[in-house]
């Protein structure tokens, strides 16, 4: 079969499959055929240098989607390709190009992707991460090779034939590494030949601290930034950790020291945060604590947030870890960086942070505690060290009540999905109705948990074992396991509620309108929920009326924290298979809230069947009226501490309010207080109402407008019609 | 004592813009000014009224139904609210479903208005911020006032008052002791000018701000600024000035207008005088401020633009 012919497959450029089949061919044991592959596709990696660059490179990418003008392009035009989190995948649409290239091959194109997809195992199980850039850093990728070395010695000895070969696929991706570094540094070193004047010193200047950066500890900023960013480039660009502590050290030794102009700092930052929005990474972390337990806030963290209003796009997704040492002009900049409406950076209580991470993560030594940082939108880890299924996936807490409502059926297709936990109308009180709905959701958790633990052990011992990420996470080659089998220091799931302030809402309803004040009947409720509310609209009315979540409202909030403490309770007993982590809650609603809502009929808080639930932590849309005080208020009597996967909070604030000192000051305020009170993270959008309307009828006029969902920032014309609705319903404090 | 009750048209959290910190601003009902540009018409009456918005109507008829004054009618598909007949008892609002009828001012127990003032306790103290009492003129509903500030005080917060100084001297001698801050609009010097604009003159504002600049009370002095009303050069230097005598005063707001109330004026059957005013364009403004400082030059007294 001539797809299998290696001669044919370099021909084609299929770099990946050439080392995939290569390791067939020579019948050596899993992973090796993923050692193999990543060694070839690096080996023969194409290198561009744009015109007026200076990070470089910035391949490769199995795709990279320039968020602000939606377009895709990818640099890597193999079939066989590279995606952070699924590791090797087959991509059928390349396979088209290809085949326009090579006409001549269709048919043996078709043939190799037909054999790729029985042989290739991979699972689309999105993990976001952070590369271990300190390691990088403070010892360079020599130190790593060495271990791996050391290791494969160690496993010879010990006749250890798994870790063995895990090794030694890692070995020949460093192999991939080494040649893919030589060809940068020649790729460099000839357009620094062919260029003049500036451009020419500057390619001098990134040339000598490329020749100088990565293998061994960094010694300047130049070199410490462009090893980071090869780093970023190896792990296909996801999230680069705790940015500011990685660096900030030399880049205030070269500011103060004269060695690096301050401009051209700021063109590198200006360049790499850009890259992150043209690549579709993700996550960036700035300030924190210091593994001395002293606070980091440094000059790059204020240089990192004034290069994010220079540069008013979605990404990176930046959090700023604020504890009670960060100085109030750190934060008052964050809050101006805000209001350029970017949603970022989103603001964390480090100090808060740092106790529940300590709590929850056995054996946690402070020195690691204080990496923690965030993956994606905001799934909390500690960075370069660990496995995070982020996210694992996501409870819907409004489906389960619809279950409870309906004895276990779920009545859009007449099928029996939960336990039957009784027919509603028999409820006596409301507390046999809350009992039953703990079954429901006892019920959906187990489930859950039984299928994610099940796809976990798969992937523990078949697909890409993740080759980069087991290079570049701490423990996996010192516990001579990949990212996937569990050699990461630490590992553990996130798992996102969805509709929990629908419930709270329903729940409220129901206790008051139909148990204590029997305004409505529960014959009455359910037929109206059955119907969707038509013909039953004055009964929607009077649920829509009754006290909702968000407005500082005791006895609403107290349901709340009722039901949420025994749903996160109860997910917090369930382990994953790998290395025993816990499965851990979370409140992340990103543009699955409008999916979650698809699939749940109407509810007693009013909501008609398969409009949005709430967004994250927050109120149901347009409920919470009485300002951003009462909403945290509201907030701070549930048990998000459970949820540190990050029980995300979104308030939005009309623009004008933080164009002015005085706004940005109590803003700041506020945080402060709500943090000093054991709230955990707030994101803010800064938006008019009148602008999302208008950008709704005129999206082209308005592609710039940033609004924050979820754990992140998206493009608001972007987004459906259905969630533009929500977002412009969420209340607006003025 | 908490015995009284008031009439309180908005309670308004995390209100920025109305004395130091974060601050819950109180709107008590009624003023004895009727200033053609105010946004806040639903203040003008001492006592609840129905706020009739006819863009929301649905034309379900419930409030026809339900009206024992009959006021609310439907003909031929038009909603018709005759409100010299509604004695404001607010049924109709209580089953209007598209909320196209709304109360507005609610009978509050001074205990029932702390209630809402607690809440947010923790932020005031973080903030060093508090409560403010605005209006319509605060002034006006002394008792109920003068019982919330000393309940206010009891608890520890800090108090503001919004007051454009029309009332008698004796209800500021009255709640003195009480007030932390006073934010004390002066709107026009000219007399004459002050008439027309808002419906009273003003000998007794400015005589009020006088005595109050003696007692040593924190005052900020708050403007609104009203194109063709207070915006020459000779209404500035002349309001600068008696500031500036009163020589206890340091700090002057300037509000420039904004046109929001529209929808109000048409829900609450009042005609509107302000159609035809501009907003000041940002150039103006800066003017302003300059010929504010100009004049207040050899004073201490700062002015900004909130």
């Amino acid at each position: 079969m001539i797809f299998l012919d290696l001669k044919f497959l370099a021909e084609i450029k299929e770099w990946a499959a050439y080392g995939f089949y290569e390791a067939e061919a020579l019948q050596l044991p899993y992973p090796r055929n993923y050692g193999l592959a990543y060694r070839r596709l690096y080996e023969n990696m194409r290198i561009r240098i744009e015109e007026n660059s200076l990070i470089i490179p910035i391949e490769p990418l199995y795709k990279a989607k320039n968020r602000s003008n939606n377009k895709e392009h990818h640099c890597v035009n193999s079939i066989l390709n590279f995606f952070h989190s699924y590791g090797l995948v087959l991509r059928s649409d390349i396979a088209k190009e290809k085949k326009d290239v090579y006409p001549q091959y269709c048919k043996e194109i078709d043939e190799l992707c037909d054999d790729l997809r029985l042989k290739l195992v991979v699972f689309t199980q999105y993990i976001h991460s952070n590369p271990d850039t300190y390691t990088i850093l403070e010892k360079g990728f020599n130190y790593l090779k060495n271990e791996i070395d050391l290791g494969i010695a160690q496993s010879e000895a010990d006749n250890d034939q798994d870790s063995l070969q895990f090794l030694l696929a890692l070995k020949d991706y460093t192999i991939g590494i080494d040649t893919y570094y030589i060809n940068i540094k020649n790729n460099i070193n000839n357009a620094m030949l062919k260029s003049e004047g500036q451009r020419k010193q500057e390619l001098k200047i990134i040339y000598d601290a490329f020749c100088n950066c990565f293998y061994e500890p960094a010694t300047s900023f130049v070199g410490g930034l462009l090893a980071v960013n090869l780093l970023f480039m190896l792990d296909g660009c996801d999230g680069i950790g705790r940015f500011d502590y990685a660096l900030g050290g030399l880049f205030e030794q070269d500011i103060n020291s004269g060695e690096l102009n301050i401009d051209f700092a700021r063109r590198l930052l200006d360049e790499f945060f850009v890259n992150f929005e043209n690549m579709n990474a993700w996550n960036l972390q700035l300030g924190g604590y210091k593994p001395d337990g002293s606070n980091l806030d440094c000059l790059l963290t204020k240089e990192c947030l004034e290069c994010a209003i220079r540069n008013n796009y979605t990404r990176p997704n930046i959090a700023l870890r604020v504890n009670k040492h960060t100085p109030d002009e750190t934060l008052e900049l964050a809050l101006k960086c805000l209001s350029y409406g970017s949603g970022k950076p989103a603001i964390y209580n480090d100090d808060l942070y740092m106790k529940l991470i300590q709590e929850n993560i056995p054996n946690l030594p402070y020195e690691d505690a204080v990496m923690y940082g965030f993956g994606g939108c905001t799934e909390t880890m500690i960075t370069g060290m660990s496995c995070v299924e982020s996210i694992a996936g996501q409870i819907n807490t409004a489906k389960a009540l619809e279950l409870c409502l309906f004895n276990g059926i779920d009545i859009s297709n007449n099928t029996q999905e939960g336990p039957t936990t009784g027919n509603f109308v028999d409820f006596n009180t409301f507390d046999e109705f809350l009992e039953a709905y703990k079954k429901q959701i006892e019920f959906m958790t187990k489930k859950f948990v039984h299928t994610t633990n099940a796809d976990i052990k798969r992937r523990m011992s078949s697909g890409d074992p993740k080759i980069s990420r087991s290079l570049f996470t701490r423990g996996c080659i010192e516990n001579k396991k990949s990212f996937e089998a569990g050699g990461a220091k630490y590992n553990y799931s996130i798992v996102s509620y969805d509709g929990t302030s629908v419930v709270i809402d329903s729940l409220a309803a129901v206790k008051d309108l139909v148990f204590d004040k029997k305004e409505i009947s529960k014959e009455e409720l359910i037929k109206a929920l059955y119907n969707n509310f038509d013909g039953y609209e004055s009964i929607q009315n009077k649920l829509q009326s009754a006290p909702k979540f968000g407005n500082d409202i005791e006895y609403v909030d107290s349901i709340g924290a009722d039901i949420l403490k025994y749903m996160w309770e109860l997910l917090l007993t369930f382990n994953i298979p790998r290395g025993n982590g816990k499965h851990v809650p979370s409140i992340i609603l990103f543009t699955t809230y409008e999916y979650s809502g698809k699939s749940v009929v109407a509810l007693p808080n009013g909501r008609k069947a398969f409009e949005v639930l709430n967004d994250s932590t927050g109120a149901c849309a347009g409920c919470d009226e009485n300002g951003p005080t009462a909403l945290l208020n509201s907030l701070l009597r549930l048990p998000l501490q459970l949820a540190f996967g990050t029980p995300v909070v979104n308030l939005r604030f009309n623009k004008q309010m933080l164009a002015t000192e005085n706004g940005i000051k109590k803003i700041s305020n506020l945080i402060r207080n709500y943090f000093s009170r054991q709230g955990l993270q707030i994101q803010i959008s800064v938006i008019n109402q009148e602008d999302l309307l208008k950008a709704q009828l005129n999206p082209e006029k308005y592609k710039d407008i940033i609004v924050r969902i979820g754990g992140f920032s998206e493009y608001f014309v972007n987004l459906s019609k259905g969630l533009q609705d929500s977002v412009i319903k969420r209340t607006e404090h003025q | 004592m908490k015995l009284e009750k008031g009439v309180v048209f908005k309670i308004q959290r995390f209100s920025i813009n109305d004395g130091p910190g974060i601050r819950t601003t109180v709107f008590l009902k009624g003023c004895g000014l009727r200033c053609f540009w105010c946004h806040n018409p639903e203040s003008f009456k001492e006592y609840p009224e129905l706020q009739c918005f006819e863009g929301k109507c649905i034309g379900c008829g419930k409030c026809v139904e339900i009206c024992p004054q009959n006021a609310h009618k439907i003909k031929e598909n038009q909603k018709i609210f005759e409100r010299r007949l509604c004695n404001s008892c607010g049924k109709c609002a209580d089953v209007c479903p598209s909320k196209a009828l709304v109360m507005i001012g609610k009978i509050m127990t001074v205990k029932e208005v702390m209630h809402e003032i607690i809440k947010d306790k923790s932020f005031y103290d973080t903030s060093k911020g508090g409560v403010t009492f605005s209006g319509g003129e605060p002034l006006i509903q002394k008792d109920f006032l003068k019982e919330l500030l000393v309940t206010c005080k009891e608890n520890n917060i800090h108090t503001a008052i919004e007051t454009a100084g029309n009332v008698s001297w004796e209800i500021f001698e009255k709640i003195i002791p009480y007030v932390d801050l006073f934010l004390y609009d002066v709107k026009v010097y000219d007399n004459k000018k002050h008439i027309k604009a808002t419906g009273s003159n003003n000998e007794m504002i400015l005589s009020n701000l006088k005595k109050l600049a003696k007692t040593n009370s924190n005052i900020i002095i708050r403007i609104p600024l009203i194109p063709g009303i207070n915006d020459d050069s000779l209404e500035i230097k002349k309001i600068a000035e008696f500031i500036k005598a009163l020589k206890t005063v340091k700090f002057i707001e300037l509000l420039p207008y904004h046109s929001l109330g529209e929808a109000k004026y048409q829900s609450l059957g009042i005609n509107s005088r302000s159609g035809t005013i501009k907003p000041l364009e940002d150039e103006e403004l800066a003017n302003i401020v300059a010929l504010f400082s100009e004049k207040l030059y050899g004073s201490d007294v700062k002015c900004s633009i909130v």
